[in-house]
């Protein structure tokens, strides 16, 4: 008995002397990080030329110029699109410019952001373009962050997903490994002056863009700058100067007769674009934190509003701005939405994206009661260009042809799908 | 692990070693427990409520309740106890196993990002487990007080999307699951009715 007794002390001695060094949490993490691929600048530039059309799978930011649409894919290039029947619109060619997610188009070239430069790109003939120039580090915005600082010669072009396992200790304020994002790029737009004296016509943008172009000059807002280059000689832009803005979080620009409608996440502020090398701030309207499309005519400003985004906020709504005192713009009325995104205006008649809820067409002739006409649903719309009965609209699933030379019986008229 | 299995062998041991021991009489018991679980840096409590039926030096039962270490769970298993000796002052060794439900208080939720990842994170169900010895105060009847140490273990998961950003454009929405396993040497309190 007595050995026995011994011989349960010492297991149980041991059990606890085991046991008690046992006290670590542990925490098992299982998540995806995106690694990058690296080329370098000649390898990038070589590439950028254009191929056969391939299927549309991340569309971004459009621009119209004659009878073709070019739709950005995001990060990768510019697909181009003869919608010379908009009933059968064809996809006829892929421009691969790498980093690419703004654009615009004037005279018979293409401008796009290839991540930190502007590449110039002859489109005389869509299926054999010539890449004429590189901007270098116009874009200095367009870096990657969190270790990726780019080197000078070397361009992330892709991302290799890797899904990861890491176990390790389970601390009260576990850090996780969660990237932010700091990369801000420069983008696209819409309808300034649509030419300059020598005949040369712009290409019309939607009103997401962050590249817009008034007669010959472009203009593109990144984060808290405006930067200007001059297009006299369209094959090779120069860079004029930078004008850093009172604040960041802008998003879009809208060039109107000589005036420039910048839309960021807590207002819109109006430029005068009359020294066209020379924007100076005229006056901001101010709202609350979302994100903001923004569009003009010559008396009123139209801004939507969104929220349950990236952009925070909580408004979901077009707001009418009277502009006819461009000093002391001051809102006219609120209109509540769903999620709206861009915006397009022809004549009287307003075309919204209204996220989930389709594109919705608007009798704005009278602005202090906007009426909707028509909502064509079943499409989740992301940014539109009005031309003169037919909106090209851009949307999760593919890129729509809309016909509203009727508006009450206006109607999908084509469409190029998007592939994933 | 190793250690954990190498602690709970050394209790079956014990328990086959005094298997024969007991002659009482079978009757059904039920317990309330109080408990501090001491970790990884971390004190938290535990109460529990168990019941059973015991024979012959065995008790065989289930029990739950409330597991506040880290994360708010609420334990679920089967109880097996063997006692060893005679009389009011026994001494005895425990084996509990089962699943460890999640149940976070509102700010042990994860609250995620902006947009389409806007939301609280999810909890899965994991693993309870608790192994030990204690020491019985019972009265004549078998009931009383009860004091035991032991060393648990509960695992949970959580799951929540989180957008990549900074990285492929537009940005990729990816899932990420955290599974924690928590180990805690117990020191425990009871009354037996």
């Amino acid at each position: 008995m007595r050995y026995k007794l011994v011989f349960q002390t010492c297991f149980i001695s041991l059990a606890v002397a085991l046991l008690a060094g046992c006290t670590k949490d542990t925490v098992t993490e299982s998540y995806t990080i995106f690694k990058p691929v690296y080329k370098t600048k000649a390898e990038v530039r070589a590439n950028a030329k254009s191929g056969p059309a391939v299927a549309v799978s991340n569309p971004g930011k459009l621009f119209v110029k004659g009878n073709y649409v070019f739709l950005n894919e995001l990060d990768k290039g510019v697909h181009i699109i003869d919608f010379s029947n908009p009933s059968l619109p064809r996809n006829i060619a892929f421009v691969n410019i790498p980093g690419c997610i703004d654009l615009a188009v004037r005279g018979n070239y293409l401008y796009a952001d290839c991540y930190t430069d502007l590449v110039t790109i002859d489109i005389t003939d869509p299926q054999h373009v010539v890449v004429k120039q590189f901007l270098e580090g116009v874009f200095p915005y367009r870096m990657y962050s969190n270790g990726f600082v780019l080197d000078t010669n070397l361009i992330i072009t892709e991302w290799v997903r890797v899904d990861t396992v890491v176990k390790r200790r389970m601390g009260d304020n576990p850090f996780y490994n969660i990237r932010v994002d700091f990369l801000v790029s420069a983008n696209m737009n819409a309808g300034g002056p649509s030419s300059n004296n020598m005949g040369v016509t712009n290409g019309i943008g939607g009103s997401m863009a962050r590249f817009g172009l008034m007669g010959d000059r472009l203009y593109t807002v990144s984060w808290n700058d405006l930067k200007v280059f001059n297009t006299s000689n369209t094959a090779t832009p120069a860079y004029v100067k930078t004008i850093q803005l009172n604040q960041g979080n802008i998003e879009t620009i809208f060039p109107y007769k000589d005036k420039l409608f910048i839309g960021s996440q807590s207002g819109m502020f109006i430029y005068n674009a009359a020294n066209a090398d020379n924007p100076v701030q005229l006056s901001q309207f101010a709202h609350a934190r979302a994100c903001d499309p923004v569009i003009a005519d010559d008396k009123y400003a139209y801004i939507t509003l969104r929220s349950n985004n990236s952009c925070a906020g909580f408004l979901n709504q077009m707001d009418v701005v009277d502009i006819g005192t461009l000093t002391s713009p001051s809102l006219i009325k609120s209109y509540p939405l769903s999620g709206p995104l861009g915006l397009s205006k022809d004549g009287n008649l307003l075309l919204v994206c209204d996220g989930k809820e389709g594109l919705k067409i608007f009798d704005a002739t009278n602005a202090f009661n906007v009426t909707l006409l028509k909502q064509i649903t079943g499409i989740e719309t992301y940014d539109v260009i009005a031309l003169n009965g037919l909106a090209i609209t851009v949307a999760k699933d593919g890129l729509y042809f809309i016909n509203y030379s009727n508006p009450a019986t206006a109607s999908v008229v084509g469409k190029v799908s998007i592939v994933k | 692990m190793k250690n954990i299995y190498m602690g709970m062998m050394a209790l079956l041991i014990v328990a086959i070693l005094n298997a024969q021991q007991s002659k009482q009489k079978g009757n059904v018991f039920v317990s309330a427990q109080a408990a501090l679980l001491n970790g990884d840096d971390h004190v938290n409590g535990q109460i529990l409520l168990t019941g059973g039926y015991q024979l012959k030096g065995w008790f065989i039962g289930g029990g739950t309740g409330f597991d506040y270490y880290k994360y708010r769970t609420i334990p679920a298993f089967a109880d097996v106890k063997k006692y060893f000796g005679k009389g009011d002052r026994q001494f005895f060794i425990y084996a509990n196993g089962g699943s460890n439900i999640a149940w976070p208080t509102l700010n042990q939720y994860r609250r995620v990002g902006w947009g389409a990842v806007d939301g609280l994170s999810q909890f899965k169900n994991g693993i309870y487990t608790d192994v030990g010895f204690g020491y019985t105060l019972f009265n004549s009847k078998k009931r009383g007080f009860f004091t035991a140490a032991g060393y648990s273990t509960k695992t949970l998961s959580e799951t929540y999307n989180e957008q990549i950003w900074g990285g492929p454009n537009p940005p990729i929405i990816t899932k990420r699951t955290l599974e924690y396993t928590m180990n805690r040497v117990i020191i425990r309190v009871g009354y037996r009715f």
